[in-house]
C-alpha cells in the first residue's frame, strides 16, 4: 500500500523547516563563539575562568598561552556597584511606574 | 549612565584601585595564560613547581590561611609557573597550541583531546625532561590504549594534519 508522494509532502516541508531552526541556531552559537562549540556543565571556577580569560584576551571564549599578563591585568577587578533604592526591580512594567508617578506625584525611575 | 544625575540609585561606578601596593613588597608578574592553555599545561607545572606549591601550601597551613604572611612563597609559585609557561612556548608551542585548541573545542575535557596530548607529552619530555603524572591515582588515564568515549573525534583527524605537515619539510 503505498503512500502518494503528495500526501508526505507537507511533513517534508515540515522536517526541512525545523531542520533549518536547529542547524541555523546551532550555526549562530557557533559564529557567536567565536568558531569553537558551546562550553557547558560550567562550575563556578569555569565561569570565573572564562571571565579572567576575557580580561585578557578582550574577546569572548578567546585563548592565550602568553606566560606574563599585560601590567594593567594586575590590579583590575572590574565589578558594578549601585546605591541601594527601595523600589528597585519592583516593578515589572515602565507602565506601573508612570501610574504610580502619576498618582502619587513621586516619579521612580530608578 | 542614563539619567544616573537626576535619580540617585541609576548612578553607577566602577572601582578602580586607590591603594597600589606597599614599596616594601616586590613586584611579580601575573601568569597571563588563559584556562585552556592552563588546563593543558597543568600537569607539568604541578611536575616542575611541586616544591614550591607544597612550601605556598604548608606555609597557608601554618600562618592560618596567611594571605599576608605567605606572599613570599606565593610569588615563587607564580614565577615558577610562568617560567614552566615561557618553556612550553619556546620549545612545543606548536604541540601545546594543537592541544589547547583542542581541549577549547571540546568543553576543557582532557578525555576527549588524548591524541593532541599524547605527541604534546612526548614533546614536553625531550624538550623540558617534564613527565605527566597523575598523583595518587592506581591507573594513569591518559596512557590507556583503548578507550570508550572520543568526544567528537576531531582530535585523530587533526593530530595526523598536524604530524603530515610537520613532516613535509624533510622529505
Amino acid at each position: 500500500m503505498a503512500i502518494p508522494f503528495e500526501g508526505l509532502i507537507p511533513y517534508t516541508i515540515m522536517a526541512a523547516f525545523f531542520g533549518l531552526a536547529g542547524h541555523g541556531v546551532g550555526f549562530v552559537r557557533y559564529w557567536d563563539n567565536g568558531w569553537k562549540n558551546d562550553r557547558f556543565d560550567l562550575d563556578e571556577f569555569d565561569e570565573t575562568m572564562m571571565k579572567r580569560d576575557f580580561f585578557l584576551t578582550g574577546v569572548k571564549r578567546g585563548q592565550t598561552s602568553e606566560a606574563v599578563a599585560p601590567e594593567h591585568f594586575k590590579t583590575q577587578q572590574p565589578q558594578l556597584e549601585q546605591y541601594w533604592t527601595a523600589n528597585r526591580n519592583q516593578f515589572f512594567l515602565l507602565r506601573e511606574r508612570l501610574y504610580k508617578g502619576y498618582v502619587s506625584g513621586v516619579w521612580d525611575l530608578s | 549612565m542614563v539619567l544616573d544625575d537626576k535619580f540617585i540609585g541609576r548612578h553607577q561606578w566602577e572601582n578602580v584601585e586607590q591603594t597600589p601596593m606597599p614599596k616594601d613588597i616586590p613586584d611579580v608578574d601575573e601568569v597571563g595564560a588563559t584556562s585552556a592553555p592552563l588546563l593543558s599545561a597543568s600537569y607539568f607545572i604541578g611536575a616542575k613547581c611541586k616544591p614550591y606549591n607544597d612550601d605556598f601550601m604548608l606555609c597557608k597551613d601554618e600562618k592560618n590561611g596567611g594571605s599576608v604572611e605567605c606572599l613570599k612563597e606565593g610569588r615563587r609559585v607564580t614565577r615558577c609557573a610562568i617560567d614552566v609557561l615561557k618553556q612550553l612556548n619556546k620549545h612545543c608551542f606548536d604541540e601545546f597550541k594543537l592541544h589547547y585548541t583542542c581541549l577549547e573545542q571540546e568543553n576543557h575535557r582532557l578525555g576527549n583531546c588524548r591524541k593532541a596530548e599524547q605527541i604534546f607529552n612526548k614533546c614536553v619530555f625531550t624538550h623540558l625532561n617534564l613527565e605527566k603524572k597523575i598523583p595518587e591515582v592506581k591507573e594513569q588515564i591518559h596512557l590507556k590504549e583503548s578507550k570508550i568515549f572520543h568526544g567528537n573525534g576531531a582530535d585523530a583527524g587533526l593530530v595526523k594534519a598536524f604530524l603530515a605537515k610537520k613532516e613535509e619539510p624533510t622529505n
